[in-house]
């Protein structure tokens, strides 16, 4: 009858080890497949990853058919004069600036965008925590370089799409759960800091993207820097930054093969996006080649069009009009507002719907900064007050004009006059990339005058759509968050 | 067990055995001698014997082994047996017994035949008064078996009006010493009707032979770690058995519960068989409407956990089960885990509900537990089985949809009303298509018969202590939807059960295996297609195209998904030990040890063929492969005594539970051939996902019942449970529940008070706190991988780096979810046996301190953290029950089943709601299933527009969505509470001799979405309306219509519509969702078949509905959804 007694006692000695290592009882190995963050800023390498993830997220992100980034060049087109919409569909309420806060795609810039400025605080503050010896001083100062650049180039395109911001600069979430908008000015204060430091703590070469323009160097970030003054109105910084980039002629200089332009590391890239040719959605095309190119190529159906505002703008004999405008036969009809006959594209890019390849090789990388922006940069800032007047903004005008094939503008040009040469330059120079004509528009006070008389636009809803509305589940899970006026 | 250690041992080894039976402190020494029920030899057998004084221990022995007796006799006495000379002969065991008693001090008497019981002499009581003979008390020695003579351990004996009882030991045996004779004697076990004996001056061995209960109220029923009855239970179970769930024609046992159990609703959530069911116990508790309401699925005591790896479950799609990696493209949007089940291999479902009967799962037991349990074998003749089932699937509803000619009347006077140009971009079907084509798409797509087929084969038998069961099924259904594929399962069961020949070891072991395929592909709309849309195939055969190109909206071609095929490959391995020893009276151990483990595999191929040959494509093929494995522990302690006045059962225990789940995704992209499409090794491209988790949990549990003699019941549950899903010092809880109840029926005074047409008056309460950790693994970590969701496609490598991105917020503070129930219920009976018996219980459920997925704003990083919010939600309602045997004659029986369940959601309280993200969606004191609305004021009658209450009179109707509802300038005043109001099922069984009819009703009230206002596509846009939105809508200013004019691009009015009450409508209905007929063959002729039995069926589902609604079902919602099909089958029962 002893045996009997066995079980009882087992039983016994298994309750009490149980009670005794009730930790061990419910404590699992963590993930095989993740990382802690901890466990990410110990080394190099690592903490690269994490950088190489917010820009893989810039452009490989999961949007369909637009990119993360993407859309910040396709949404503002369609909102200004450049490009009208042939399709039903949620973008039509851009084309025809009649955004609902509840329409589906508003959201489609903001947290994108939001998860950049996330990924760059989390690698700010974790490299900031990090005690690890392998972790290298050199490495964690370019990489909290270009976190800061990141960041403040999203800020810089969340502040002009969207006015006041929350301006998050930690991945603490309690601190940021509840935020309030940030008055603009302050949020540029924050990107101009950034940049500045930005501008410290990054090389000046490309050694880090093993030569190629892919990741943001000094350059990078006084490009950028350039822009933001003058977008603020500090001309003179603007002019100096600007100036800054221009002189570096060893490593900028304007490509005089207009469509040679956009071709991955050319010399007048300071920042391109490396699209990685095995997603799925444009392989080796660029978002914007894959976007606006039909396929196939000159038959095919196109449903960005420019606009006959943009097309009426180009001068005659204008080498860009050849080249980086290209039309599809359309024995169907065009959309209004645009020339009847054919679809009209933007054809800065070369590989598109028609000819890409997923795993191919690229020829185009997606270019953020080019050094064209910083002579109209600088011109601008001149004719704003900045050293050299309207004669130096003239000057550098015509360095712009003569790359596409034009006449040099007439001398002694009045200084409104001047101020309207700059504005058509960078019209034509710079449409179809990255909102800049929607964001000049409502920085020089034209907007209004420019959109609402546009027919597509009709009847005009208002200027208040000239910021975009945020996203309705942001307001509902920040009781201190408004939406901009003009939207409910 | 070796028969002749075990009862040689009180004659040589006496005094130690002595010595240990004091320890066990019992009052009579009691030995049997081997074991009752086993008999090895035909009793019929003569006995020789040649003995000279010999030990009469060992004259047993002889007799034993010659004739396979078995003999019970008292220790004691044995030891005062004289030494036994005999001689016989092939003599009959009678006389041989005559002649060995003749002068011992002992008596013999012969129990069932088998069985030798031996006792001492007892001199005759001496002549007394009547009176003395009252108050003389006695020693009463009993058996307690079942009609198989299988003896019942731990059947309670209880002494009625006296605060005095025992319970049986493993061999069913029971002493009850110095009974007063004349006194009642009350046996009750389980499952068996109770029997009362009264004990009379002459003491002797009692037989007590317990019937397996026949009403409904003694039938035993499935709890947590045990079996009780409906008489007895403290809380509130529902049961669903085997015969309900089998005259179904389902895959999937969960569709088998639909309007089954009071309170319970049970969605499927797609029209695939093999599509994720959604169930809900009284209502929703959470308010986070990521959060699914599944309850714990407990199958053979092996809880089925599916862990949630990659987040795209909700509370309205429900769980999406067994596939949870991204790359799982379920057409069905997930695959439910008792798709796997063969609903022929299960004997019964419980539905446990209240705080007592979930309490004891715990942190588990918040949504309800529902346990599964598979049938067992039964002893006798080995019986085989045969099922066959056969029969077709059809869609019997249709939309009345407009014709080409009025299809293009509308779409001309949409533009029109528009001022509008139609072009080839916006007006492909007028200005591109035929025109004069017109396909019926809802013929073309729905017309197909599905097939419904089913084998099953089951081979059950053994002897008294070792049963089997071995069941087979083979099943095959094909979906409605003309161009899909099949889905096929074919399972094993196998049971064994087995108990040592001396009853003290039990040992039970269930194995199931399941292997389905699934073949599906995504369907498109039947009912959005244009009536003049082109066809599906050109005429080189391909997909077609080139119409839709030419327009611009190639992607738009719906067709592309048929030469997408979908695959998905189940192993399902469901398996459970069950270990039990009897240490000694009333001690029994267990080891319940549990293993399940899933595999499933799926492809999604999507061919070159299958697409824009205008976009030169290349083909790509995903391939998923998830694993789910699953193992658990539970040593278990019980304890069954008569103390005090009543019967106390103690159980203890403790949990270990490991779960793994693992999904991983392969894409190959890239193919340049289709014929290279299934093997990953020749994509160009390959990328992969890995979605991983891991989750422990262990618990201690005790829980204490103590019955008075069948009139007081108090039941006490206590548990402490930790799970690996919390940050470091939250990750235990306690839990535990109180309950009772009050059999009045009982009690004398209320025989005398009531008419004998009640039989039986219970009340019963409980209260108790159950728990929640259903918010995913480690979100306590921070996670950094290679995508934003963790199992999602990785990122791409950015300049050949590859990337690292943070995966999800992080707050370590949020802990268990605490849900507190109440409940209160009446029970009655009436007439013998409680032939009607009803239940009305009501509950109240309250869900504090919600664990969720807290919404946070995008520059937080995320959408959500996970942290527990002060919300308080309350579920309470009434449910009734009732079941009645109509009429119960030898050839004509009737029983009708009816179950009705009431629930009332409210959000209780909750702190800081305004400032919450929940601000704009829930308000307090509502339902979190209220909608906040526009009113619609109808069509007006100038603009054609739809139009709407200006409540605050600012002269503009606004739907704000960024402040509480009906607040500011808000106008959403109109409140519709979705919540069905309630549901339930009524079912009536015939049976005329061998026929046997029997149909269940379903009916739920409740309200729904307006079907003529589905997603997307407004009448005058590319996309074919009802007629009767045709024939009703409005033309010119004047007219009075019930919808608004035609329009292809629409304004704020439309878009306002489905924000606004005139979206929603009654979506009530009475659905005659089962009828079962059945034919059993006369005894004869299956004789002379050499069959023992043989029975012919017909099953019909979704037969007829009774409703209000204007869509053509109100379970499939919007327009063009597919309604659940017509399922007709016969079959065949063959019995061998």
């Amino acid at each position: 009858m002893h045996t009997h007694h066995k079980p009882f006692s087992i039983l016994l000695v298994l309750f009490l080890s149980g009670s005794l290592s009730c930790k061990k009882l419910v404590s699992i190995p963590e993930p095989i497949n993740t990382l802690t963050t901890t466990e990410v800023f110990t080394t190099d390498a690592q903490a690269n990853s994490a950088m190489a993830g917010v820009y893989s997220e810039m452009i490989n992100g999961t949007n369909p058919n637009m990119g993360s980034t993407g859309n910040i060049t396709a949404l503002p087109a369609l909102s200004s004069d450049e490009m009208a919409y042939n399709n039903t569909g949620a973008l039509l309420l851009y084309a025809t600036n009649h955004l609902l806060y509840t329409s589906v795609n508003v959201g489609d810039t903001w947290g994108p965008l939001y998860s950049y400025v996330y990924g760059a605080n989390a690698i700010i503050q974790g490299i900031g925590a990090s005690t690890s010896g392998l972790l290298h001083d050199s490495v964690r100062k370019e990489l909290t370089g270009e976190a800061k650049f990141v960041r403040a180039f999203s800020y810089f395109y969340l502040t002009n799409l969207y006015g006041d911001v929350p301006l998050a600069l930690t991945i603490d979430f309690s601190q940021t759960e509840n935020m309030a908008r940030t008055p603009q000015a302050t949020v540029y204060r924050q990107i101009i800091q950034d940049l500045k430091d930005a501008q410290t703590a990054l090389p000046s070469d490309y050694s880090v993207g093993a030569g190629e323009r892919i990741r943001p160097n000094k350059w990078a970030a006084t490009a950028l820097l350039a822009r933001v003054y003058l977008y603020t109105g500090d001309n003179v910084d603007a002019a100096a930054q600007a100036s800054a980039v221009i002189a570096n002629t060893g490593q900028y200089s304007l490509v005089s093969d207009l469509n040679s332009v956009f071709l991955k590391n050319s010399t007048e890239a300071i920042w391109q996006l490396q699209q990685n040719t095995s997603q799925t959605v444009f392989g080796n095309a660029t978002p914007d080649g894959f976007n606006y190119l039909p396929n196939p190529l000159n038959t095919g159906f196109s449903s960005n069009c420019l606009s006959n505002e943009l097309l009426g703008a180009f001068e005659n004999g204008d080498g860009r009009r050849s080249a980086w405008v290209d039309s599809t036969d359309d024995s169907n009809g065009a959309p209004a507002g645009t020339p009847p006959g054919s679809y009209y594209f933007p054809y800065k890019y070369k590989t598109g719907k028609y000819n890409y390849v997923v795993g191919g090789t690229a020829t185009e990388y997606y270019m953020v900064l080019r050094l064209a922006e910083m002579y109209l940069v600088r011109a601008e800032a001149a004719a704003g007050g900045a050293a050299g007047g309207t004669t130096a903004a003239i000057a550098d005008l015509d360095v712009i004009r003569q790359r596409a094939g034009l006449s040099a503008l007439p001398p002694g040009l009045l200084p409104a006059q001047v101020d309207s040469a700059v504005a058509h330059e960078r019209q034509i120079e710079l449409f179809g990339e990255w909102g800049h004509r929607w964001l000049d528009l409502k920085r020089t006070g034209q907007a209004h005058a420019v959109l609402s008389r546009i027919p597509r636009k009709q009847p005009w809803a208002g200027d208040y759509q000239l910021l975009y509305p945020i996203p309705l589940q942001e307001i509902q899970d920040d009781h201190n968050l408004t939406q901009n006026p003009g939207y409910n | 067990m070796d028969f002749k250690a075990l009862w040689r041992m009180p004659i040589t080894k006496g005094a130690r055995l002595t010595k240990t039976l004091r320890v066990m402190k019992l009052t009579a020494l009691i030995v049997l001698v081997g074991c009752i029920h086993v008999s090895a030899r035909t009793n019929a057998q003569k006995i020789t014997l040649s003995a000279r004084n010999e030990s009469l221990v060992d004259i047993f022995e002889e007799i034993r082994h010659q004739a396979g007796y078995e003999f019970l006799c008292n220790v004691y006495a044995l030891q005062k047996a004289a030494p036994v000379t005999v001689e016989v002969r092939n003599a009959p065991v009678e006389e041989v017994l005559a002649k060995i008693f003749r002068d011992q001090p002992l008596t013999w008497s012969i129990l069932n035949g088998k069985t030798i019981v031996v006792k001492e002499k007892v001199a005759p009581p001496p002549a007394a008064p009547d009176t003395f003979h009252l108050s003389a008390a006695v020693d009463v020695i009993g058996i307690v078996q079942n009609e198989r003579g299988q003896p019942l351990a731990g059947a309670t004996v209880a002494v009625k009006g006296r605060s005095k009882g025992t319970v049986t030991n493993e061999n069913g045996l029971f002493i009850l010493k110095g009974v007063a004779v004349k006194s009642q004697l009350v046996i009750s076990f389980i499952g068996y009707t109770s029997e009362g004996m009264t004990v009379d001056e002459t003491p002797r061995l009692l037989t007590v032979t317990l019937k397996i209960a026949a009403n409904e109220l003694d039938q035993s029923v499935v709890q947590a770690y045990g079996l009780t009855s409906q008489r007895l239970t403290t809380g509130n179970i529902a049961r669903v058995s085997a015969e309900e769930i089998g005259k179904q024609p389902v895959m999937n046992p969960l569709l088998a519960l639909q309007g089954r159990v009071a309170g319970m609703v049970v969605t499927p959530t797609t029209g695939y068989a093999s599509g994720v069911v959604k169930v809900e116990i009284r209502g929703r508790n959470t308010i986070n409407p990521g959060i699914t309401s599944d309850p714990l699925y407990i199958i053979d005591g092996v809880p089925l956990t599916v862990l949630e790896v990659y987040g795209s479950s909700s509370y309205q799609t429900g769980s999406s089960g067994f596939l949870q990696s991204i790359g799982s493209f379920s057409p069905a949007g997930g695959q439910s885990p008792l798709f796997s089940l063969n609903p022929a291999d299960i004997e019964s479902i419980e539905v446990l509900k209240d705080a007592d009967a979930t309490a004891i799962y715990g942190s588990r037991g918040a949504n309800g537990v529902i346990l599964i349990t598979t049938k067992k074998g039964s002893a006798g003749k080995t019986k085989f089985n045969l099922n066959l089932t056969q029969g077709t699937s059809a869609v019997t509803k249709r939309w009345a949809m407009l014709n080409t000619p009025q299809y293009l009347q509308m779409r001309r006077e949409a533009f029109r009303n528009d001022g509008i140009a139609p072009t080839p971009g916006n007006a492909p079907d007028l200005l591109l298509w035929d025109t004069t084509r017109y396909t019926n798409w809802q013929g073309q797509l729905w017309g197909g018969m599905g097939q419904v087929s089913n084998l099953q084969a089951e081979l059950t038998g053994g002897d008294d202590r070792t049963v089997f069961r071995l069941g087979a099924d083979y099943s095959r259904t094909t979906d409605v939807l003309t161009k899909s594929g099949a889905n096929q399962r074919a399972s094993l069961s196998f049971n064994l059960n087995h108990h040592s020949l001396n009853q003290k070891l039990t040992l039970s072991l269930t194995a199931n295996y399941s292997y389905a395929l699934i073949n599906n592909i995504f369907t498109a709309s039947a009912t959005y297609l244009a009536p003049d849309a082109p066809a599906i195939y050109n005429s080189a055969g391909g997909l077609n195209y080139a119409p839709w190109d030419s327009a611009g909206i190639g992607y738009a071609y719906p067709f592309n998904s048929l030469l997408s095929p979908y695959t998905s490959h189940t192993n399902f391995l469901q398996s459970s030990l069950l270990l039990g020893y009897n240490l000694a009276k009333g001690f029994n151990v267990k080891l319940s040890l549990g293993y399940n483990n899933t595999d499933v595999g799926t492809s999604l191929l999507e061919t070159i063929a299958s697409r824009d040959p205008a976009t030169n494509p290349t083909g790509s093929a995903v391939f998923s492969d998830n694993k789910n494995g699953n193992w658990i522990i539970e040593p278990q302690l019980t304890y069954n005594r008569f103390i005090g006045p009543g019967k106390l059962s103690f159980l203890a225990g403790a949990t270990e539970q490991f779960s793994q789940t693992d999904g991983t995704s392969s894409y190959g992209l890239g193919y340049t051939n289709d014929a290279f499409i299934r093997s990953i090794a020749n994509a160009p491209v390959v990328l992969n996902g890995e979605s991983y988790a891991q989750y422990k949990y262990a618990g201690i549990f005790t829980s204490i019942n103590y019955n008075w003699g069948n009139k007081y019941i108090l039941d006490l549950v206590g548990r402490r449970d930790g799970s690996s899903r919390f940050g470091p010092g939250r990750q235990y809880g306690n839990f535990g529940s109180v309950g009772a109840a009050w059999i009045v029926s009982e009690e004398n005074w209320f025989k005398k008070a009531l008419p004998a047409a009640i039989s039986f008056v219970k009340l019963r309460g409980s209260y108790g706190l159950t728990g929640s950790d259903g918010v995913g693994d480690y979100q306590y970590l921070s996670q950094w991988g290679t995508s934003p969701i963790v199992g999602s496609t990785p990122l791409y490598t950015y300049g050949g780096v590859t990337p690292l991105v943070n995966t999800h917020a992080v707050d370590q503070d949020y802990h268990w979810q605490v849900n507190k129930k109440l409940e209160g219920a009446l029970k009655l009976g009436f007439l013998k046996d409680s032939r009607f018996d009803m239940e009305v219980s009501y509950y109240q459920n309250r869900c504090g301190d919600q664990l969720l997925q807290y919404p946070t704003a995008a520059f937080t990083g995320f959408t959500a953290v996970t942290a527990n919010w002060p919300a308080n939600v309350q579920n309470n309602g009434w449910e009734i029950v009732l079941n009645a045997g109509i009429i119960n004659g030898k050839d004509f029986s009737w029983i009708a089943r009816f179950n009705m369940g009431i629930n009332r959601n409210r959000l209780l309280s909750y702190p800081g709601l305004l400032n919450s993200p929940f601000a704009t969606l829930y308000k307090v004191g509502k339902s979190l299933n209220e909608k906040y609305l526009l009113h619609y004021t109808g069509v007006d009658p100038l603009t054609g527009q739809y139009s709407y209450l200006d409540y605050n009179h600012d002269g503009q109707i606004t739907t704000d969505y960024g402040v509480a509802p009906g607040a500011a300038d808000d106008d959403r005043r109109v409140t519709i509470d979705l919540s069905p109001a309630y549901s339930g099922g009524l079912g009536n069984e015939f049976r005329y001799k061998n026929y046997s009819l029997s149909f269940f009703l379903q009916f739920i009230k409740q309200r729904g979405v307006n079907a003529y206002y589905g997603p997307g596509v407004l009448p005058g846009q590319l996309g074919n309306v009802s007629t009767d939105i045709f024939n009703s809508h409005w033309q010119k200013p004047g007219d009075k219509a019930a919808f608004a004019r035609f329009t292809t691009t629409g304004t704020a009015t439309d878009q306002f519509f489905q924000f606004s009450d005139g979206a929603y409508t009654d979506a009530s209905f009475i659905r005659l969702s089962n009828i079962a007929f059945s034919y059993a063959l006369p005894p004869a002729s299956v004789k002379k078949a050499h069959l023992e039995g043989c029975r012919l069926f017909l099953l019909a589902e979704n037969i007829l509905l009774i409703t209000r609604y204007k869509g053509i079902d109100p379970t499939s919602g919007y327009f063009g959804a597919l309604p659940p099909p017509l399922i007709f089958t016969g079959g065949l029962s063959l019995n061998f």
